[in-house]
């Protein structure tokens, strides 16, 4: 086929990258014009973002298409997710105005900016990567501003620490994925995703299955899940508050995006009668070994995270536990599918899964930027995140314990608020699948369980704890005063907008709140010739 | 004004309530918001019992129904019934008695007095809600108060026994909402007649109770019957932690002990009806047949609770933790008058959760009153008190006598109907004689330990010589008699006129008997008769 330059159609779909993109170069270009200024840069980044988003919100409509030669795939999925990557964005710089602004110096305004910029990019073009090329590129163009954006505190021996072990974890998993992709390239003659999928379910061979093994490698990396989380925790940790909120949430939500995509493309692959009930217990397999290590990640991060005194480590452990509910399901939209053995057999559609998805990451950007925030504010008061520098909090500014309490009760999942309704819709979909999804159900529950008691314990040391003043011994001690009144006082009103946005969208989405809103997006595209075009959770 | 939109205001008028009790400036403030927010919905109570009155006590009345979540069909659904009603009077009228009994917290009193109505919320909530899903979120909504008002206002092992708590009733909530998952999933086959597929799924309990179509999904020998038999289990589960029963009783003692009067009042006297009022609800009437096959083991649980605590509670030294036990004693009626499949022990166990409610909260009422001026609640620590304060002994009297099911007081007529009614069940299919006379027997024996551990305790508390430390007490305050008296003549009346209950639950109790006996015989074949 002759390379052909792509119709403007095609570049007005891509605009919100290229928005991005362009505000990249503009924060860069910045300080020859304005020296040492940190709003001006903020400003051009706000403004990338806004135009970012624009466009995401407005390519909302387009039904599913594959552009550029099949490298990039833009359907109601994909542009949900980059619309919600832009919101969160736009709160990780109120959250780096509010808390982070002093600790990055002017000089490295531009630089921190620019590689939010990018990761945010790599993130947007994550979602909608359809070939192992644009794979392989967008998770290098997510991780690598991502390792120095974690090493962005320069002189901080731990930021230092946690940007290596990043970078050479990330370094090991990049080269075994592009290893993974170059066996499946090799093997199948196509870079296309589809092809590929139609060709491992067709005719399997143990070579090709290290392919694909090797390819989610890079994958396991990006969701941190178990045996590629060691890095999780201590980047997390090490990292500017803001850039772990960015990290747990984009980075994490863009992976499993992604995985999302390939997955449903072998399951496409299989619904439109690729392979036959060969090919079908193949997937069924795949299904199964994504979920268990979803379970398996999940279950170790609620386990580690018991035993954690730091919050924002805690935090890490949680969101592993997330990112393995996600898998958990998501494993399941290699089974599904309107047509084929997958309509014969169960009653799943790729549409229940990816508005699950969607959902679940809606909820999940608030409930975590919200309980960042808060770590951001009081660690600025008190110069800490150990869990005891958190005790009292409750009487000394009852606003900012409170509202972390309704953040961490919606990560465990009480009913009312938004965290309660994500997992249900995760439990649902997983009710489709027969046995192998009640046993996912159980394992679900069981980690609910497990989490209650860890994201209890910051509201124990906050309420129960302390609080007499008598026997304390804890910096918040000193603090008291500057942070009790505060809000809405000293601390900016940006803290108290951001806080309060990421409340009111818990309580909204508690309430069953962009429920409609993400079946209606959770549309994915669907390869001609595979399964009929598109397929929303409405058609059945 | 209508009434269903009446029965939504009362559930969420505590709500608005909390909110200003925080908004306002004082404590005095608040503490009057939430005395006039309880004296409010107990007034509305009334009228909706009064709206009920007018319906003839029939069913299901004033429900209100709206789309809520499309996407897996939750509605907002609210009503009232029989079953509901009488447990929405109670838990109004005991919370307008424990806002004044809470009139002396200091610490924190705003906060305290809002978290207190959050929970009334959540409680009238689980009364009147009618879709499953609601009926969970109300249910767990009203663990989070709870938890901050043990952990925050409790006494030394605070954090311990909150925790605890949670947990436990939190592992409760999840074997509910694994039962709920699975309705999801089977119910939609109902509505389209056979293969999965088709059909919209529903959570409303009363279809989900009365639809011949789902029944038969969960009926023995059903397409599901493995499900129902698992799913009876798990509810049960859900339920008896709550209850609590044994062997899921041991955050009880603690969370009494370690919490304030007034919410020890209420978590006895409300909270644990929620275990009760969702056995009857939800796990007898959406599973009975798995009821019938499973009868032996739930009547054994409950025997072993009633017998169990009653001989812990003989056996403590902390007077508060003696009346914990005997609640696990007294909620072990309820599960044995289920468990047994006839109306009387039915309505039994009904009555047994409304007395209980009114002398459990009483007991811990008498206690709190002591506790407050000796600041100890060891038994062997006291004595003499009637010397000391005759008019409280007095009513003292009245409310462990009532606990103890003295004839003419409210708790005999519970516990005599539960005895009854496992009489009763002697020549039913699947009741083996032998055992329905032990069971009998053990929990008769129950009610002679109840009268050992309470006259045990009496004796040695309000009996025998004054102690020299009661010089510097305070006397006995208006307020406290008031809410003695209220309790006391509430056990005094319902101990002579039980038909103040029954006459609004018969219509009601009536169709779920339908329900449990439609039952009988199917198990009657298929346990060779």
């Amino acid at each position: 086929m002759m390379p052909k330059l792509p119709a403007w159609e095609e570049i007005r779909l891509v605009l919100p990258e290229i928005g991005l993109a362009v505000g990249m170069c503009a924060v860069l270009l910045v300080p020859f014009a304005r020296r040492l200024s940190k709003s001006v840069p903020a400003a051009a980044a706000l403004i990338a973002l806004g135009l970012a988003g624009f466009f995401a919100v407005d390519s909302l409509g387009v039904s599913g298409r594959s552009i550029l030669a099949g490298a990039l795939v833009i359907d109601p999925f994909s542009q949900f997710f980059k619309v919600l990557l832009v919101v969160f964005t736009v709160l990780v710089l109120a959250q780096w105005l509010l808390a982070g602004k002093d600790r990055i110096s002017a000089a490295d305004t531009p630089d921190f900016l620019c590689l939010l910029l990018g990761a945010t990019a790599g993130m947007a073009l994550m979602a909608s990567a359809a070939n192992l090329l644009s794979i392989v590129v967008s998770i290098e163009m997510a991780s690598l501003p991502s390792y120095a954006l974690a090493g962005m505190r320069k002189l901080q021996r731990r930021g230092s620490e946690a940007a290596l072990k990043y970078v050479l974890f990330g370094a090991v998993a990049s080269a075994l994925m592009i290893y993974g992709c170059s066996l499946l390239y090799g093997l199948t003659g196509s870079l296309d995703l589809p092809t590929v999928a139609n060709a491992v379910v067709s005719g399997f061979s143990p070579l090709l299955g290290l392919g694909v093994l090797l390819l989610f490698v890079g994958l396991a990396f990006k969701l941190s899940a178990v045996p590629l989380h060691f890095w999780c925790p201590d980047v997390f940790e090490g990292a500017p508050t803001e850039v772990t909120t960015f990290l747990s949430v984009a980075s994490k939500g863009a992976a499993v995006c992604l995985l999302t995509r390939i997955l449903w493309s072998f399951g496409a692959a299989a619904a439109a009668g690729v392979g036959g009930e060969r090919g079908w217990n193949l997937l069924v397999g795949l299904a199964v070994a994504v979920a268990a290590l979803g379970a398996i990640t999940a279950t170790w991060g609620n386990l580690v995270a018991m035993h954690q005194t730091n919050l924002k480590r805690l935090l890490a452990y949680s969101s592993m536990a997330h990112a393995g509910y996600l898998m958990m399901a998501v494993g399941l939209i290699a089974i599904s599918g309107p047509t084929g053995p997958a309509a014969a057999k169960l009653n799943l559609l790729p549409g229940h899964v990816a508005a699950a998805v969607l959902f679940y990451l809606l909820v999940y950007l608030f409930m975590n930027m919200g309980a960042f925030t808060v770590v951001a504010l009081a660690a600025q008061q008190v110069g800490s995140e150990d869990l005891r520098a958190y005790r009292g909090l409750m009487a000394w500014s009852p606003w900012l314990g409170v509202l972390l309490t309704v953040f961490l009760l919606s990560l465990f999942g009480m009913p009312g608020l938004g965290g309660f309704l994500g997992k249900i819709y995760l439990a649902v979909v997983m009710t489709k699948v027969g046995s192998i999804g009640f046993v996912l159900i159980a394992v679900l529950l069981f980690n609910t369980l497990l989490s209650l008691y860890y994201y209890m314990r910051p509201v124990y040391f906050m309420a129960f704890a302390g609080g007499s003043g008598a026997e304390d011994d804890s910096p918040l001690a000193d603090a008291r005063g500057s942070l009790m009144p505060s809000l809405p006082g000293a601390v900016p009103g940006v803290g108290v907008a951001v806080l309060v946005i990421c409340a009111l969208a818990l309580v909204w989405t508690g309430l069953g709140g962009g429920s409609g809103m993400t079946k209606d997006y959770g549309l994915i595209w669907s390869p001609p010739g595979q399964a009929a075009a598109i397929v929303s959770a409405e058609s059945k | 004004m209508d009434m269903a939109a009446l029965l939504n205001w009362m559930i969420f008028l505590p709500l608005i309530g909390g909110v200003l009790c925080l908004a306002v400036a004082s404590r005095q403030a608040a503490r009057q918001v939430a005395l006039w927010t309880s004296i409010a919905t107990f007034v509305l109570s009334v009228i909706l019992a009064a709206g009920y009155y007018g319906q003839g006590y029939a069913g299901v009345q004033f429900v209100t129904q709206l789309r809520w979540i499309d996407s897996i069909n939750v509605e907002y659904r609210t009503g009232v019934d029989g079953l509901s009603l009488p447990l929405v009077l109670l838990t109004t009228a005991l919370s307008v008695l424990v806002v004044i009994a809470s009139w002396d917290i200091q610490k924190a009193a705003k906060a305290y007095l809002a978290l207190y109505l959050f929970l009334m919320t959540g409680m009238l909530g689980v009364f009147l809600a009618l879709d499953l899903f609601l009926f969970y979120v109300f249910f767990e909504v009203s663990l989070l108060p709870m938890y901050f008002l043990i952990g925050v206002w409790g006494g030394p092992r605070k954090e311990y026994a909150a925790i605890k708590f949670f947990l436990y009733t939190l592992f409760g909530s999840i074997c509910l909402l694994v039962v709920m998952l699975g309705i999801y999933f089977f119910t939609p086959e109902a509505a389209a007649g056979g293969a999965s597929g088709g059909g919209q799924n529903t959570w409303d309990m009363i279809r989900l109770q009365t639809d011949p179509a789902i029944g038969a999904l969960f009926a023995r020998g059903g397409p599901h019957w493995g499900f129902a038999k698992l799913a009876f289990w798990l509810t049960l589960i859900a339920f008896l932690v709550k209850l609590p029963g044994v062997p899921f009783h041991t955050w009880l003692p603690d969370a009494h002990v370690e919490a304030p009067t007034p919410i020890s009042m209420i978590l006895a006297g409300v909270l644990l009806k929620m275990g009760g009022y969702a056995m009857m609800r939800i796990t007898w009437p959406f599973f009975p047949d798995a009821a019938i096959l499973f009868w032996k083991c739930a009547a054994g649980l409950g025997v072993i609770s009633i017998v169990y605590g009653a001989f812990c509670a003989m056996a403590q030294a902390d007077w508060k933790k003696l009346v914990a036990y005997s609640s696990v004693s007294h909620m072990g009626y309820v599960l044995l008058g289920l468990a047994v499949l006839t109306r009387a022990g039915f309505d039994g166990a009904y009555y047994q959760m409304i007395a209980h409610g009114i002398t459990s909260a009483m007991m811990f009422f008498l206690v709190g009153v002591v506790y407050d001026r000796a600041h100890h609640r060891q038994i062997d620590r006291l004595g003499g008190l009637w010397l000391k304060w005759p008019a409280y002994s007095g009513w003292a009297a009245v409310g462990f006598f009532a606990a103890m099911g003295l004839p003419g007081l409210c708790g005999f007529v519970g516990e005599v109907m539960v005895l009854l009614g496992t009489f009763q069940a002697v020549g039913n299919p699947g009741f083996p004689t032998a055992l329905v006379y032990t069971y009998g027997v053990l929990a008769a024996s129950g009610v002679i330990l109840t009268a050992g551990y309470i006259l045990w305790m009496f004796q040695r508390v309000y009996m025998g010589p004054q102690r020299a430390e009661y010089a510097g007490y305070e006397p006995v305050k208006g307020r406290e008699y008031f809410i003695m008296v209220t309790l006391g003549l509430a056990a005094l009346v319902f101990g002579v006129v039980p038909y103040l209950v029954f006459v609004m639950t018969n219509p009601t109790f009536d169709g779920i008997m339908k329900i449990i006996s439609v039952a009988v015989p199917a198990a009657q074949t298929a346990l060779g008769g």
